[in-house]
């Protein structure tokens, strides 16, 4: 039984994580944050940004300070599922080998998962992957291996078009934010990126995070006793549930955007598997802010990673789907209003 | 029937007459006559020849003369008798008589009486006057108040007075008095006596009117028009202006009491119009952005924030509630120095 005393501690581990990050990864608070936000809250998330960012440095930062082992993948267009399970070599002996691949490898130990250029993958590749997100098993050797403390972050490369494979809708929906992590724009956080050589050797960095703050394979149990601890009033649910209308009826919600046909836009709103990302999300922002109940501030400070990868446009401004989503959930927080 | 003197009359006119009449008196030869009544004024009352018993007047008595009056008695005195002629309804006739006998002065032991004489005259009370050269006069009035239907000669009675030196006697005194107008002029056709009064010339009103109606249509529609205006503003300020409207929900809520949730969401609908977006307490600022001029209230707005949040999304009933409608008033005063 998990007590609110439990509670406070991990919300002090919970703050330290971030602040251990933050030691290794500059310019980034509000992606170090979310990452944060979403591991307590049991989510995956999908990176996306600029080459060269410090994408891998922020999760091997997170994965040091919460423990557990941490695997990375590279998505080429050649990879495929059985890459990911299973590894066959010659050994010095000149006898064929299997070994587990790198989901296998960790067994329960799996802590973080980050597959890179997710979309370089073949769609076999990537629903494996969704298989093991969604359920946190994947079946080999006649046997289920599961991995109940793992977090899969991905990244999709955003640069190049040609020999990718874009994420099915289905498969973006099970990520609970999708993360834009830009190059960071203070002056004084960029000179230190480029001049300070502490930032040059990323082992070295990755040494100053604090190892362990945390109790890993306690993380799933706590996600469930913060969930329970944090309360929704009904001018809240309200709020929540014109938030989704907003996403799937953004006219009647008076959602304008420039340039875009509001009766067009939408073919489908944010899933119930979206919303109810949303508020796991939610709750968790809320006990980081050491409350017991939701406020609308909390669903806002999460809403642009959790709906605007949720929500599908017709094909005619899909293409455009970057500048139109990120005006569309910014419209949509301007424009729900709460308490009502 | 007392009427005024004729002050009127001409003044050279009347010292005319006076000279006259005091010439007329001088010449009057004097009667003496033995005293039957030392102590008392014997006085005879002129009539007219026809006078009526009953004290009509007589109808008419153009070519009647004066009857001979009765002599008076006593020592006849000097007298400045009025003028005799030309005498009408209202008119005064003053006789002044030189209180001396013998070239010695007296004192009068007992005036005339006031009173009704005849039909035709009343005496006022007597008075002494004295002259430029210190002789004193007995200054007797009769007042003519009959008016005779055709030229009349009268008498003012002849009169013995009491005085220290014995009786001083005052002769009589024919006059004449003409009617206030003639019975029957002419009495031929539409010759009557009296005429109807002339009809006045009506003067033509129609413009005047139609000025009045115009003006005072005018008058009265730019006064409906005015308080049309007055009327159309403060609907046009509840319709358009968040805090007239939010205001005007107040009143209408003002018996459900302070914690209505109701009242917190007209007032949370007023700042959101205000701002132009859905607020909430992290996105405060861009109400003082957009409004600068709330500023002042901006404790007391972060106050209802923090208050609102607790009523809808925590506790529940905040313990010292702002007092939501002197706070609205507040608000709306501002509104209403910078309104457009």
């Amino acid at each position: 039984m998990i007590r609110e005393e439990h509670l406070q501690d991990w919300r002090d581990a919970a703050l330290r994580v971030e602040t251990e990050v933050r030691k290794a990864v500059i310019g980034q608070d509000t992606v170090v944050r979310l990452i944060n936000v979403a591991l307590f809250a049991r989510g995956h998330v999908l990176l996306e940004g600029d080459v060269g960012v410090g994408k891998t440095t922020v999760l091997r930062a997170f994965a040091r300070a919460i423990g557990g082992d941490f695997e990375r993948v590279e998505g080429t267009v050649d990879l495929m599922p059985n890459d990911l399970v299973y590894h066959t070599y010659v050994d010095a002996d000149g006898k064929p080998r299997i070994e587990p691949g790198p989901l296998l490898r960790h067994g329960e130990r799996l802590t973080t998962f980050f597959f890179n250029e997710i979309n370089r993958a073949r769609p076999q590749v990537q629903s494996l992957l969704l298989r093991a997100m969604a359920e946190r098993t994947v079946s080999a050797f006649n046997r289920e291996y599961s991995f109940p403390h793992m977090t899969v972050f991905a990244d999709r490369n955003k640069v190049e078009k040609e020999e990718t494979f874009e994420l099915a809708s289905a498969a973006r929906d099970r990520f609970m934010f999708e993360l834009r992590m830009e190059t960071p724009r203070d002056p004084a956080v960029r000179r230190a990126l480029v001049f300070e050589t502490g930032f040059h050797d990323v082992d070295a960095l990755i040494d100053r995070v604090a190892p362990g703050v945390l109790d890993w394979q306690s993380l799933n149990s706590m996600a469930a006793a913060i969930q329970q601890s944090v309360s929704a009033s009904e001018a809240l649910e309200r709020y929540v549930m014109d938030l989704w209308d907003a996403s799937q009826n953004p006219a009647a919600f008076d959602v304008r955007i420039d340039g875009v046909d509001m009766k067009k836009l939408i073919l489908a709103g944010a899933s119930p598997r979206g919303m109810s990302a949303l508020l796991r999300a939610a709750r968790v922002v809320a006990w980081m802010d050491g409350r017991t109940h939701l406020v609308p501030d909390d669903v806002q400070a999460i809403l642009p990673s959790t709906l605007g990868h949720r929500v599908f446009f017709t094909p005619v401004y899909e293409m455009r789907r970057a500048q139109i989503a990120d005006a569309l959930v910014a419209q949509i927080i301007e424009k729900v209003a709460t308490p009502r | 029937m007392t009427l005024p003197n004729r002050a009127s009359r001409p003044l050279p006119f009347v010292a005319c007459a006076l000279f006259y009449a005091t010439v007329a008196t001088a010449q009057t030869p004097p009667a003496p006559a033995p005293d039957p009544a030392p102590d008392s004024i014997s006085e005879t009352v002129a009539v007219p020849a026809e006078a009526a018993a009953d004290g009509t007047p007589p109808a008419a008595a153009p070519d009647v003369a004066p009857m001979p009056a009765p002599a008076p008695q006593g020592r006849p005195a000097q007298v400045e008798q009025p003028r005799a002629y030309g005498h009408t309804l209202g008119d005064l006739l003053t006789q002044r008589v030189l209180l001396e006998i013998d070239g010695t002065p007296v004192d009068v032991a007992k005036p005339p009486a006031p009173g009704r004489v005849g039909v035709w005259l009343e005496r006022r009370p007597t008075r002494v006057e004295r002259d430029a050269d210190g002789r004193r006069w007995l200054v007797i009035e009769h007042q003519l108040i009959n008016a005779p239907q055709a030229l009349t000669a009268l008498t003012l009675p002849a009169l013995d007075i009491a005085t220290s030196g014995g009786l001083l006697g005052v002769p009589a005194w024919p006059i004449s008095a003409a009617p206030l107008t003639p019975r029957n002029a002419f009495a031929q056709g539409a010759l009557d006596a009296l005429q109807p009064d002339r009809a006045a010339p009506a003067v033509d009103t129609a413009s005047i009117r139609r000025q009045i109606a115009l003006w005072g249509a005018l008058c009265i529609a730019t006064l409906l028009g005015w308080a049309g205006w007055l009327g159309w503003r403060s609907w046009r300020a509840g319709r358009n202006q968040p805090f007239a409207r939010a205001l005007r929900e107040l009143n209408t809520l003002r018996g459900r009491g302070n914690d209505a949730p109701d009242a917190w969401q007209a007032l949370h609908r007023a700042f959101d119009r205000t701002a132009g977006r859905s607020l909430q307490p992290a996105s405060l600022s861009r109400l003082f952005e957009r409004a600068p001029h709330y500023a002042p209230l901006r404790a007391d707005i972060e106050r209802f924030y923090a208050q609102s949040a607790t009523l809808f999304f925590g506790e529940g009933q905040p313990d010292d509630a702002l007092p939501l409608h002197s706070f609205a008033r507040r608000l709306r005063s501002i509104e209403k120095r910078h309104e457009a």
